[in-house]
């Protein structure tokens, strides 16, 4: 990659900066020192696939492109709160492109590890259809809402 | 209060912090990292693995001056706190601990 390649990079850069600008810095410092035009690149995209240059304003699926700052801005130009949304990605800070290429990669590399995810299901709901029946033996709050300390006790 | 080890990055950034000194910013504890510990690292990963180790209150960070060459953009410097000190130790021994005693890992090199 040549190093004309750097413009859209620090242009992409330029315009992520403001979440993380220690970390624009240091990209800034080391390319302008000795680095490669891919090995901004690289860095720029491992950053956003970690998560480090996220909006905390938007929600994690949409953290994962160049477009991601322009949305950002518009829902904050048109003063749009978007509930942040916690998809317990596996990897802190991985966004919803991170979470695609995982699954891609799984379904690549290691097929079989769908197995585990699918117990893990058969496993979830399992337990969730015991704990409720396990509710149904509690004595319920009289506003009929389920209170912590219920929830509490059904783990004990 | 409990223990907390470290995982093998952890360590290596605490180490490369504590190594680096007072200038102890991303690219430096990244460079040393690279340069000593031979392990070459993502500057975001370096990022990532400090927030974490600053939520647990092992390392402290404060922002400096923006400087040009930088594009305006201040650096931000982190020091090891006591607690992380001491979570550095507690790995140590107990990675030495578990070394102690393997035949395979007796003599010279393998």
């Amino acid at each position: 990659m040549t190093r004309g390649m750097s413009a859209p990079a620090l242009w992409l850069l330029g315009h992520l900066a403001h979440r993380n600008e220690p970390l624009a810095g240091d990209l800034v410092e080391q390319f302008r020192g000795r680095r490669s035009s891919t090995w901004l690149w690289a860095q720029i995209v491992c950053a956003i696939a970690m998560g480090e240059f996220r909006h905390p304003r938007v929600p994690v699926a949409l953290n994962l492109t160049p477009i991601d700052p322009i949305v950002a801005e518009w829902l904050i130009s048109r003063r749009l709160t978007p509930r942040r949304v916690n998809l317990s990605s596996p990897g802190e800070g991985v966004g919803g492109l991170g979470l695609m290429m995982l699954g891609f990669l799984l379904s690549t590399v290691v097929p079989d590890v769908w197995w585990f995810v699918m117990g893990g299901i058969v496993c979830g709901v399992a337990l969730g259809t015991m704990l409720a029946f396990r509710r149904r033996h509690q004595p319920m709050a009289t506003d009929g809402r389920i209170h912590t300390g219920q929830l509490r006790d059904l783990f004990v | 209060m409990p223990r907390h080890l470290l995982t093998d990055f952890e360590l290596m950034i605490l180490l490369a912090t504590l190594r680096v000194g007072d200038s102890a910013y991303g690219v430096p504890i990244a460079t040393e990292i690279g340069r000593t510990g031979g392990r070459r690292v993502v500057v975001a990963a370096v990022y990532a693995a400090l927030d974490r180790l600053e939520r647990n209150g092992l390392v402290t960070s404060n922002v400096g001056e923006p400087t040009p060459e930088r594009g305006g953009r201040a650096k931000r410097f982190f020091q090891v706190t006591p607690q992380g000190i001491r979570a550095v130790k507690e790995t140590q021994r107990a990675l030495v601990a578990l070394w102690k005693g393997i035949p395979e890992l007796k003599g010279g090199n393998v």
